[in-house]
């Protein structure tokens, strides 16, 4: 099994074009795609949208992948694309209706006195609204830290930020997270 | 004091289902063979300022709105309200105008403009032109008395007038790549 591209070298590969772009333009897929999937999955909640949206979202990362400046991580980047072209294909489509819908993916454990009246589905999409008032730093921190359960030294490995900077980030956003939520419930 | 949990610690979460590693690499394949579709692949998007028709048509509306705002031509016609609107602007003034407003300036005003003008125009005079002549000819033409006069003079005339003014008759040679 040929070793993984990092993002610089799949980057670099894909510039040169024709075959060598389409080899690193694959492994871009194979090793982004599942995280990417699991993030599209998370909000689509349904195999049948998350193909669709995440076609379309690798689609627009294969077309401006070299005009790509490196402001932000690979990995940053494809996740704010993979985050726009969802909401924007639910908003427009309306497609939920009429497709098999996934098991939420969360649930209330027994204990909590405000939670304890929601159903997995009201706390997965307030989940996925407070998620959305982040900023995209900490969004993608969170998404893999809390979704993915990457530990630190690899998402600073992805995002190329400091473990230190990656801690204070998710424990903001999983404040700001959790002040969203209990806003939304005491409304 | 019991320590206060966040609600994280009452959330779990569930697995979600992931495919293959195949399906990932039909995606790939997918997208690939999507992007190489030319009417599915991006369309380039140029401002429409950096758009060569954009200045042409542009610059022609402005060429062609002040040939119809500015009298360049008498006419026998007196229109007192065109001339109560216009008479005080000046050449610059109304360039000034036309190049504040050159969006304004459409192709449709420039078609209107230009078949106005056709049916206005009675008679058109066909300048015919002469074939160039060549250089050589033209420079034999020109010079034809110089030359004429030049073979009336001898050369130890020729070579005291250099010597008058002073000129070294190898070095007007040299000058000359003789």
């Amino acid at each position: 099994m040929a070793k993984p591209l990092d993002d610089s070298e799949i980057l670099q590969q894909f510039s040169q074009g024709g075959q060598q772009a389409e080899l690193a333009f694959r492994a871009l897929v194979n090793q982004h795609g599942p995280a990417l999937y699991r993030q599209i999955r998370s909000i689509a909640r349904s195999h049948e949208l998350t193909n669709d949206i995440l076609q379309d979202v690798f689609v627009k990362v294969y077309q401006n992948l070299s005009d790509f400046k490196g402001d932000a991580a690979l990995t940053t980047w494809m996740f704010r694309i993979a985050r726009n072209e969802t909401l924007n294909f639910l908003q427009k489509e309306h497609r939920r209706s009429g497709v098999d819908l996934d098991e939420p993916i969360l649930e209330i454990k027994a204990g909590h006195t405000e939670l304890n009246q929601l159903g997995g589905d009201v706390i997965s999409q307030l989940l996925q609204d407070a998620i959305g008032t982040l900023p995209d730093k900490q969004a993608i921190v969170f998404q893999l830290k809390y979704f993915e359960d990457l530990p630190y030294h690899e998402i600073s490995k992805r995002l190329g930020t400091s473990e230190g900077a990656l801690k204070a980030s998710f424990f903001h956003a999983k404040k700001k997270i959790e002040k969203f939520i209990l806003s939304q419930l005491n409304h | 004091m019991e320590e206060e949990k966040d609600i994280f610690e009452f959330i779990e979460k569930r697995s979600i289902d992931t495919p293959d590693e195949s399906y990932f690499q039909g995606l790939a394949d997918n997208v690939i063979a999507k992007s190489k579709v030319p009417s599915l692949q991006k369309a380039k998007i140029v401002p429409l300022y950096k758009r060569p028709i954009t200045w042409i048509s542009g610059i022609a509306a402005a060429i062609l709105v002040a040939f119809l705002l500015l009298p360049n031509e008498p006419s026998t016609i007196v229109d007192p309200a065109r001339n109560a609107n216009f008479s005080d602007l000046s050449r610059q003034e109304v360039l000034a105008y036309v190049n504040e407003n050159i969006e304004d300036f459409d192709e449709e005003l420039l078609v209107e403009f230009i078949a106005l003008k056709q049916l206005k125009t009675e008679t058109t005079t066909v300048v015919e032109t002469e074939p160039e002549e060549s250089l050589e000819t033209l420079v034999k033409t020109e010079t034809k008395d110089l030359q004429e006069s030049l073979k009336s003079i001898s050369d130890d005339e020729i070579l005291e007038y250099l010597e008058e003014e002073g000129l070294d008759s190898d070095d007007l040679e040299e000058d000359l790549f003789l």
